[in-house]
């Protein structure tokens, strides 16, 4: 199933606009939602990953800043304000309402895309981010797997050894995976699998690199596991990914 | 001798006390008329004062204003973005419809803003004088078919700006269409638009051309066009009918929306 984005602007041209690029990375766009009502509403049906909010609403006593307010108290779902709004005061109401972004009016549609996939990557991580956290933190255990995730990043083109990134962290293997598992919300190996698969993704589309060279550089163990592995993560096989992604260059 | 001294004492002491009186009346005369300049100068103080404040709150509210022309220069700016964004991507092989169409839609824009500069209120724009300066410059665009009229019928009405800028942009859209596909094999015909209102809150704007009607399935680039006006209908809370009538007739219904400043507060 696509991830949904909800967007609430009044200007349905604009709103429109967004709808398209955003259809084109992937998601389900839901638009023509102007007021804080049509906003809960919307996220009880649709279940969104991500909402846009306009400020200027042309609405009696409701702008996009008290969807925003609404938002933070629910703390549920990442939001970004839309806005052409740059003045100080603005800025102050919409701090408060700590948005996960700003995107400032004109927008091109690299705007969008870029700043909404940082957002929903920051999301993910964000129980690792220990600055984000709005308790104290008692143990160490966010900087354990901080540097651990650090490591996978840095090594995602080698074989990483899992009783090797327990070692970053004074647990004992099984504990790791535990607290792994509880904090990033998936495994420590599909973590890894994930990244591999993510940064193959970026490399055949955006390269002419040979398939298999991709996999061996990637040290996954063969060609068919990655395949195996690739289509089970992004639902097409690497041949169709850079195909399709070939087309839409074209396009 | 005694009464010599007392005589010039009495002397004296009358002169003194005439002396005495003259300044007293001196500095009184003095004093009024200073108590008098300065009751109007604070009188003058008062009014300074107020002054000063009514150009502080006009300061104020230029301010606010000049924030709302900022917001709305680059709300208009996104607008045009993604119009042309939505057109370009859907519409991709005839470069010159593309382009004609933006223009009309860019001076649609523009011209709502021209009125809004001429015009006595400040929020308000004159349907007559709008839809007018509108659909000449569409006519100038299209220059191809002269035999053509149009006929605006505003019924001196005025709109918000937030509601004129969605119904100019229907009107570019649905009067372009009228141009393009309503008179295709006659030489000329009438586009007439007319907007009424009982109340000066609900409307309803009527277009009507006397070409050769609509077909049911229409091509592809016509039904974006058709899909932007629907949206903008959506964005006046408006209800949108086409029906068959001597050519085609388009009513739309809508309120007037009425802007509020109080979401900016400096």
């Amino acid at each position: 199933m696509k991830p949904t984005i909800i967007v609430v602007e009044d200007e349905l041209i604009i709103a429109m606009d967004i709808k398209y690029i955003l259809e084109k990375e992937g998601f389900n766009v839901i638009i023509n939602i102007t007021n804080l009502n049509d906003t809960i509403q919307a996220i009880l049906d649709y279940n969104p990953v991500l909402i846009l909010l306009d400020i200027n609403l042309k609405q009696n006593d409701c702008d996009g800043i008290t969807i925003g307010q609404y938002l933070l108290i629910k703390d549920l779902i990442p939001f970004l304000f839309i806005t052409s709004y740059s003045d100080k005061s603005t800025i102050e109401r919409m701090k408060n309402t700590r948005p996960h972004g700003v995107i400032v009016k004109p927008f091109k549609p690299s705007d969008i895309t870029t700043t909404i996939a940082v957002v929903l990557n920051n999301y993910q991580h964000k129980n690792i981010d220990v600055l984000r956290q709005n308790k104290r933190i008692d143990s160490n255990v966010p900087f354990a797997l901080k540097s651990v995730v650090g490591y996978i990043n840095d090594n995602i083109d080698n074989r990483i050894d899992l009783q090797k990134l327990s070692e970053f962290t004074s647990w004992n293997y099984m504990h790791f995976i535990r607290m792994f598992s509880k904090y990033m919300n998936v495994t420590p190996y599909q973590y890894i699998l994930q990244k591999k698969i993510e940064k193959a993704a970026v490399q055949i589309s955006e390269s002419d690199l040979q398939l298999y060279h991709i996999a061996e550089d990637l040290s996954f163990s063969s060609y068919s596991n990655f395949c195996t592995v690739f289509k089970r993560q992004t639902g097409k096989s690497p041949a169709d990914y850079r195909k399709i992604s070939k087309v839409k260059e074209y396009l | 001798m005694k009464e010599n001294i007392s005589v010039f004492y009495g002397n004296e002491f009358g002169i003194i006390i005439l002396v005495l009186f003259a300044s007293i009346f001196i500095f009184s005369i003095i004093y009024v008329k200073k108590f008098r300049k300065n009751q109007l100068l604070k009188a003058h103080n008062v009014y300074l004062k107020n002054e000063i404040r009514e150009f502080q709150n006009s300061i104020i509210d230029k301010d606010i204003q000049l924030k709302e022309i900022h917001h709305r220069i680059k709300n208009n700016l996104q607008l045009i973005s993604s119009l042309l964004n939505i057109q370009g991507r859907n519409n991709s092989n005839n470069f010159k419809d593309f382009l004609e169409k933006g223009q009309s839609q860019i001076l649609s824009i523009s011209l709502l803003h021209q009125n809004l500069y001429e015009s006595e209120h400040t929020n308000k724009v004159s349907f007559q004088e709008y839809a007018q300066s509108l659909v000449n410059s569409i006519f100038a665009v299209y220059v191809k078919n002269t035999n053509i009229k149009i006929e605006v019928n505003a019924n001196n009405n005025f709109l918000d700006s937030d509601t004129a800028i969605p119904l100019g942009l229907i009107i570019t859209e649905l009067v372009c269409n009228a141009f393009k596909h309503a008179f295709v094999n006659k030489n000329d015909g009438i586009i007439s638009i007319e907007l009424l209102s009982s109340d000066a809150i609900n409307f309803e704007l009527y277009i009507k051309d006397n070409g050769i009607g609509f077909q049911e399935i229409s091509s592809s680039d016509k039904s974006l066009g058709l899909e932007l006006v629907s949206l903008l209908v959506l964005q006046l809370n408006g209800k949108l009918n086409r029906c068959n009538q001597n050519g085609t007739l388009y009513s739309i219904r809508f309120k007037n929306k009425q802007h509020n400043f109080k979401n900016i507060i400096p």
